[in-house]
């Protein structure tokens, strides 16, 4: 039976005070349905980040995440760590 | 009299929790308390994997080779390590502040910065440069901040980097 190899978004965490937007990819080998292999690739989503690039689900979890205020906040903070 | 019960694995009835007591995996996947039963005690997550890292500068740009974006992780818990070498393949006018991106969102601490601990090594930098760099997390961050040293104060490192330039990286911090 042939291998075969899929990725999936198996974990999408909303993290912080700034709600970060954390996205666990997964790189699944398969033979049939039996699991050979699977390892993971992480990235993260701070709120003024580009998300055009991301997956529909990760899109509509950042815009449901990330209010105005909640990116105000970020503006302000990061205003305020460059300020140290 | 004693009496001996012998089993390879102990499994709930969806096969979600398992100690294999034998060879094999046990899954937990609430975790693991050690030394206490309190939150503070608790073992809840651990995971190796992989970040494509991208490099920031406050003008300009600095692009990294396909094969020199990759730096590892392992999270134990909330202390993540990273390693790996990044490798600048072009830059374009890259100067000012300068950051890496990471695979876990640092804490907030109740006090203070967000820790960090651990060395970037640049080779073959700009010239008019050397290769001391100290690198900075701050609270909620999802990218180090890399700063020149080796002078009396820290200066952005953004002017660091040219086609080639490498960093070796290796460093721990704690997860929000």
């Amino acid at each position: 039976m042939a291998l075969t190899e899929r990725t999936e978004e198996d974990k999408i965490e909303v993290v912080g005070t700034f709600k970060h937007v954390q996205v666990r990819t997964a790189t699944v080998i398969e033979r049939g349905s039996n699991e050979i292999s699977r390892t993971y690739h992480r990235h993260v989503l701070a709120p003024d980040a580009d998300i055009t690039g991301q997956s529909a689900e990760v899109q509509a979890i950042c815009n449901a995440a990330w209010t105005q205020a909640v990116k105000d906040a970020w503006a302000a903070h990061l205003a305020e760590q460059e300020e140290k | 009299m004693s009496s001996k019960l012998i089993v390879d694995t102990i499994e709930d009835a969806t096969g979600t929790y398992s100690l294999a007591l034998g060879s094999g995996n046990s899954t937990f996947p609430g975790g693991i308390h050690i030394g206490g039963t309190g939150s503070a005690n608790l073992l809840d997550d651990y995971e190796e994997g992989e970040h494509t890292a991208t490099i920031t500068t406050g003008s300009g740009t600095v692009t990294l080779t396909s094969g020199g974006s990759t730096l590892y992780y392992t999270k134990v818990g909330r202390l993540v390590s990273v390693v790996g070498t990044l490798r600048v393949s072009s830059v374009s006018s890259p100067s000012g502040t300068c950051t890496v991106s990471l695979p876990f969102t640092s804490f907030s601490p109740s006090t203070g910065e967000g820790q960090v601990g651990g060395f970037v090594t640049p080779n073959l930098v700009n010239s008019g440069n050397n290769n001391e760099v100290a690198i900075e997390l701050g609270e909620s961050a999802s990218s180090l901040n890399l700063y020149k040293s080796g002078t009396a104060s820290l200066a952005d490192a953004g002017n660091i980097f040219q086609a080639n330039t490498t960093l070796r990286m290796n460093f721990c911090y704690f997860t929000a």
